[in-house]
């Protein structure tokens, strides 16, 4: 897969901001993929995702796009602006991302459904190896149910 | 403008590779500068020891900043297969990846020292797919390299020197190659070069030579040695030359 570690300015948030994004590595000149939005809080990385989840191995062997915004401070439930603005953002520098908003889940029944059960874990329970178990058990479910 | 560092699995190399880029947060269609570091440089010696990140902004260019790992960007005779790294997957997989123009008119290639023959060797080998090449310095007599290699290992990259001659590594061969000249060549060739450069020979015969045998060669000379400072007023120049044929052909 590829791993793109990108510094970019926001608008909206008025600083440089981090975001990976992970590809797989055959990608076709027509190609537009699917695309997994996530965000998360302080305590997770995008190295986390990459460590303790098969994530590169899903976007390789799936063929989607995985994005993760490095940036803490946002509430995704109130700062839907911003969301869009990333997206925004990303659309316009990727050829390779679809811009169909029904192939980016990040802010659409997915995303809230992933946010409200996250913030259930975050709070509930504090043994990171289960936590990692489940966010694996999200992206199973992602790949499985939602990824056309 | 964003500053991306992408680590990919090259086919052609078959090995990881890491990448600098420089992509304007703009709606697309972006002219691309190819960008090749010198010898003992890697992909992000351009953005540490250069101002290139300030000179890009707003300018509406992409820059590409690969590793050459010290192999002249060239198919090496043992080794990797850099020439088609850079002229075919890297030009391949950024089309692909970003929103950057696929038209030859919007692609440049440039580098300093090392980089600034692997800039012009690809320009030679593949006519008309660079609309420019620009050369900061350039190692571009490589038969001379090759005998004074300063602690290069040039073997394994050419061969033994007469395998570097059968193989056309030699920039003035290229040039003299009725195939080469009797393909509709459009790239024209910017060679800068510092006036206290030891090398300053090898970019002045260069651009005599090519211009005897019908290239579009501008020669660029003014103080500066084979150095960073040098090579950052090379680049500030290059964006600016770019910008303004942008602004010319709009």
């Amino acid at each position: 897969m590829s791993i793109m570690n990108m510094n970019l300015f926001s608008m909206k948030l008025k600083r440089m901001i981090d975001i990976t994004v992970v590809l797989p590595d055959e990608i076709k000149s027509n190609d537009k993929l699917q695309c997994l939005w996530l965000y998360y809080y302080q305590n997770i990385s995008a190295m986390d995702w990459l460590c303790y989840t098969p994530l590169a191995d899903y976007v390789n062997d799936k063929h989607f796009a995985a994005i993760i915004p490095e940036v803490f401070e946002i509430n995704p439930q109130n700062d839907k602006h911003i969301i869009k603005e990333f997206s925004t953002n990303i659309k316009n520098m990727f050829a390779c991302i679809s811009e169909n908003e029904e192939d980016n889940f990040f802010d659409k029944e997915y995303y809230l459904e992933y946010e409200k059960d996250f913030d259930y874990t975050y709070n509930k329970i504090q043994n990171r190896k289960y936590k990692w178990e489940w966010l694996n058990a999200r992206l199973l479910h992602f790949i499985n149910f939602v990824l056309r | 403008m964003a500053h991306i560092r992408i680590n990919y699995n090259s086919a052609i190399l078959q090995m990881p590779v890491v990448l600098d880029v420089l992509l304007p947060q703009g709606h697309g269609g972006y002219k691309t500068l190819y960008l090749l570091h010198g010898a003992g440089g890697d992909h992000a010696s351009w953005i540490l020891k250069s101002r290139i990140a300030d000179y890009v902004e707003g300018a509406n260019l992409a820059v590409i900043m690969p590793s050459g790992n010290n192999k002249f960007y060239v198919n090496n005779i043992d080794g990797k297969d850099y020439f088609l790294f850079i002229t075919e997957e890297l030009t391949n997989i950024c089309q692909n990846w970003f929103k950057i123009s696929k038209n030859s008119i919007d692609r440049y290639i440039a580098g300093m020292s090392m980089g600034g023959y692997g800039a012009y060797y690809a320009a030679l080998k593949k006519p008309s797919f660079y609309h420019c090449a620009f050369s900061y310095s350039g190692l571009l007599n490589i038969i001379e390299r090759y005998e004074k290699p300063q602690g290069l290992d040039m073997f394994p990259t050419f061969g033994t020197k007469q395998q570097l001659i059968d193989n056309s590594y030699d920039l003035y061969q290229l040039i003299n190659n009725k195939s080469t000249k009797n393909v509709d060549n459009s790239t024209q060739f910017v060679t800068f070069c510092g006036l206290q450069d030891a090398r300053r020979h090898m970019s002045e015969e260069f651009a005599d030579k090519a211009k005897k045998a019908g290239y579009a060669v501008l020669l660029q000379e003014e103080d500066g040695g084979h150095n960073w400072e040098y090579w950052d007023k090379c680049i500030k120049y290059t964006i600016s030359y770019i910008v303004k044929e942008s602004n010319v052909c709009q």
